[in-house]
Parts: C-alpha cells; structure tokens; sequence
C-alpha cells in the first residue's frame, strides 16, 4: 500500500513539484550551483516561471534584506563590478543601476545583479546632463524593471529662471540578464536575449515646477521611486515619487513638523527594510556647529502617507552623508558623532540604539544589499 | 456536536505501519485532508494515512499538538516551528515534508521546505545528489561547463562530512 520510495540509507525520494517548492527558498548563489545536480535540477531552476516566483517572493517587502538571520554571520564582501567606473544611482531588490562615471553627453547604465553577477548595459535616454538623477523599480504587473530618470530640463538652466521645468522619463528597460533579483534568467543561456526589451520607452514626460536634488539618489521603495524634489518658485524642497502602476509623478506629503524653506537643508530617503525612511538635520548652537538629526519612517504602501518620527539625534558631525542605512545589517542606520570615533547604530524598527567605537574609514564604502 | 457535549472529540489515525495514535480533533483539523475527512463524516472510526509511516506521524501530531496549543501569536508560533525543527536531520525532515504534503498542512510544509533550504544551502552538490538520491546524469564535459558558468558560487561551499 505505501507507495513511498526509500534510497538505500532511509532518505524518501521527493517527488518534483516538492523539490521545486524548497528550490524557490534558496538564495540565487546557491541556485546557480545546483544547475550542476543535474538536468532536471537544471531545467527547474531555470525556467522562467519558477525566476518569476523566486523573483517576487525575494522582492516582497517582509523579505528582502531579512535574508541573513544571523547579522553577525555576515561578511562583507568587495565584489568586482561592471568594468568601468560607474556610481550606483539606485537599487530595487539586489539589482543596482549604474551609471557610468565620465563626462561624455550619452552614459551607459547597467543593471548589474550582484547575486547572479550578471550585467545588462543600456545607453541612456537622451543626452544625459549633470543634473540627472536615475531611479529603478519593478512593475510586478508587466514583469519589468523600469528605470526612471529625471532631469531638470537644459532649456530651463539656459533660460536662468533656477530650474525651470523638470521633467520626468519613465524607461521601462530591462532584459532577460537582469531580471532576477536573487535568480537571474539569462544568465542560464536559457530563455534568451530579446524576450525583454532592453530599450527605453518614453512613457511619460511631466513639466513640473521643480528637479530632483542630484546630491541624493531616487530610491526604491514598495515599488515606487522617490526623490527630493527642489521646487524652483518657493525654494521649498519636496518629496516627489514615481508609481510605475500608472506611471505617473506624484507628490508626496512631508511628516507634518518638517519645514524645509531653506534648501541648505539636507534631507535624505532611505529605504529601511521596505519602509521609506527620511532624515533631515536641522543646525543646533552656532558657535558648536554641531547639528541635530531626526529621522522619520512611512507605513509601508505606496498608498500609505502616515509618517512616524522616530528618533532625534544631537551632537552629530556635521556631514549628513556619514549617515548610512547599513543594508547588510538589518538596515540599521549609523550615525557618527563629532569630534570622536562614536558612532552608532541605530535600528528604526525595535527603536535601539547601540554604540560602537568605529574606524571611520568603513564607513567610506556604499554599502547595498547583497 | 461534539462540542455540545463538552468533551474534545478524540480522532484516531492509524500509520502505514499500522501503528494508532489518538489525537484531539481540534489539533488533527490543522490537516486540511484531515479535516475534509471528519467533514465528510467518515472519521468515525480509525483513519488510515497510507502515506505516513508511524515515526513520522508521531512528530507529526507532537507538531500539532504544540502548534495548537499556542494562542493567535504568529511571533510565538514562529519561535515554536523553528525549536520544533532544529534538531532534526535530513532524512526526518525529508520525511516530514512528504506527510504535510499529504496532510495538506501548510504552515508546516512552509516551515519544513525553508528548514530544508537552510540546511542545503551551503552544501557541495556531490552532498544534494547523496541526500537527494539524484544521479548525475551530465556528461563530464557538459558538467564542467555548467560548473564553469557559475564558476564562483562554488566558493565558501562547506566540504563534505557527509552528516
């Protein structure tokens, strides 16, 4: 009557849709070796339905960068990039877009994915100027990533009138060797090139008031791109997002205690663990010149417009980019203080707060996900 | 009915080794097969689970029997599925992920699939064919070129104690 098969030392024989079940929870680094099994291993893991799965499921808010339970396990890894110089504009699940590093009026742009380490390359829209920022997300509906990019118009700098019309392109682009997050389809040599489309579509274009602030990346959270926007009339900045479900640009609403009319003023997105976070950092006494860091968090959703502000720091350099959300360990955020070697780690979401004594050269690296 | 009464309705579930174990209903309906069984009204008497041998069967019910036994508390829940399922070895567990299969428990087939997932994943591919009973059916060129296009997820790969 038992139709269950043993092997010799008492292991059961599980049958294909069970393998393919346990399959979809491992890391995409794991994946790739097991191709190496065999051929139905390697037919599994590389079809496109089971990278859709597996691409979704690590994309999902509760689990991307939940990966590691252990923090104190993980190692930091340099890992070779693209060849070339590029800086990292943005990054959606595991997959960053860089853009090339150099002058020249048409840039490159890669979709690297680290776990996979395969590359995709694209020339960017139109000719690129300094004041552009890039932004990437998914579209869990046409199964694309897409790639925003955002510039204030050349016309309107020329024109002098600070700023002048922004506008928003909207790219989806994408192709089979960037797809995965954790599991990447092309790199299997199955599936192929050209089932995505690796070109830009200009999808929409919004005159709107206002540019990204290009000190600071778009950021991708809960499928959305979000930028500091720095409006032209009242110098006032804003918040400005991407929803690549309607592919349209809306405003989103600052926590309500944050004033910002002086655009000396730095605020900064982060994505901490599917949540958007924001930090701004207001000047404390003037002979000190130390200043004072709060930090918010949204609910999560795209939809979702409630902030919660989280946390106040005092005594912090003076610098805002020594904050750094550190992906790789649990997004906690780490602040330096001035004048010392302290830093801290500061995990938003059980509201802890841990000192460390630092070297600072660490903390000279960007740190993404991996 | 039963609950009129006052009692917990006890279900009896006999192995595939003819072993029998009593279990409260209210535990035992964590098993959608289960369930449609008492629904159906032929749990009656002793159900036979053809699929299951005993041992399995009864980690099986101390499963549901722990899991049931905790309130709507999805933290602790959790914390329970991962004791439950840190001292189990490969070969148990594989067994367990048959029965919730057949049982159509999903929260213990989630738990007992990721549980798998972290045990493999580190491991050398020689160790998933030994416990997976998988031939290798490449040739050696055609192997080598597999391994050579994802030359570097072979490295940090634990070597093979073959535990």
């Amino acid at each position: 009557m038992a139709t269950k098969k043993h092997l010799k030392r008492g292991t059961p024989v599980l049958p294909q849709e069970i393998i393919q079940i346990i399959l979809s929870k491992l890391p995409a680094n794991s994946l790739l070796r097991f191709k190496t099994v065999s051929r139905s291993w390697y037919t599994i893991i590389s079809d496109p339905l089971f990278i859709q799965t597996h691409l979704c499921s690590s994309l999902s808010e509760s689990n991307s960068f939940a990966k590691s339970q252990d923090p104190k396990s993980q190692t930091v890894k340099l890992l070779e990039g693209p060849y070339g110089e590029y800086d990292v504009m943005s990054f959606c699940g595991c997959v960053l877009l860089l853009v090339e590093a150099n002058i020249s009026l048409k840039k490159r742009l890669v979709l690297w994915n680290p776990s996979t380490r395969t590359e995709t390359y694209v020339w960017s829209p139109d000719i690129c100027s300094s004041r552009q920022s890039y932004g990437l997300c998914y579209d869990r509906t046409s199964h694309n990533f897409k790639s925003s990019s955002s510039s204030s118009s050349p016309f309107g700098d020329r024109l002098g009138s600070g700023g002048g019309g922004g506008s928003l392109k909207n790219s989806s682009s994408s192709s089979s060797s960037s797809s995965g997050n954790r599991l990447d389809s092309g790199s299997g040599g199955v599936g192929g090139d050209g089932r995505r489309s690796r070109s830009w579509t200009k999808r929409n274009e919004f005159p709107c008031s206002g540019k990204p602030d290009t000190s600071a990346p778009g950021v991708c959270v809960n499928g959305a791109i979000y930028w500091v926007w720095r409006s032209s009339y009242n110098k006032v900045k804003e918040i400005m997002y991407f929803d690549p479900r309607d592919d349209k640009l809306k405003m989103l609403q600052m926590p309500e205690d944050v004033v910002v009319d002086d655009v000396s003023k730095s605020i900064r997105l982060v994505n901490l663990r599917g949540c958007l976070g924001l930090y701004y950092c207001v000047k404390g006494g003037d002979e000190k010149k130390t200043i004072t860091v709060r930090i918010w968090t949204k609910e999560k959703g795209v939809d979702e417009n409630c902030w919660n502000e989280s946390v106040t720091f005092d005594n912090v350099l003076d610098r805002i980019w020594w904050f750094k959300p550190r992906c790789f360990v649990e997004n906690k955020i780490v602040i330096r203080f001035r004048d010392s070697t302290r830093f801290v780690n500061y995990d938003p979401f059980k509201n802890t707060i841990e000192e460390f004594e630092g070297d600072a050269s660490c903390y000279e690296y960007e740190f993404v996900p991996y | 009915m039963a609950a009129e009464t006052g009692t917990p309705t006890t279900l009896t579930l006999k192995s595939n080794d003819d072993e029998l174990f009593s279990v409260a209903e209210s535990a035992a309906i964590l098993s959608v097969t289960i369930r449609n069984m008492v629904e159906d009204g032929c749990a009656g008497g002793v159900i036979p689970l053809d699929n299951v041998d005993g041992k399995t069967l009864a980690s099986v019910i101390t499963y549901m029997n722990g899991i049931s036994a905790i309130p709507a508390d999805e933290e602790k829940k959790k914390s329970y599925r991962d004791k439950f399922l840190s001292d189990k070895d490969f070969e148990t567990l594989a067994d367990m992920v048959l029965a919730a299969n057949y049982l159509n428990m999903s929260c213990l087939m989630d738990a007992v699939s990721a549980k798998i997932a972290q045990v493999m994943e580190k491991k050398s591919v020689g160790w998933v064919r030994r416990k997976f009973g998988i031939e290798n059916d490449y040739t050696p060129e055609e192997e080598a070129a597999v391994k050579e296009e994802h030359k570097w997820t072979f490295e940090g790969v634990e070597t093979d104690d073959d535990n």
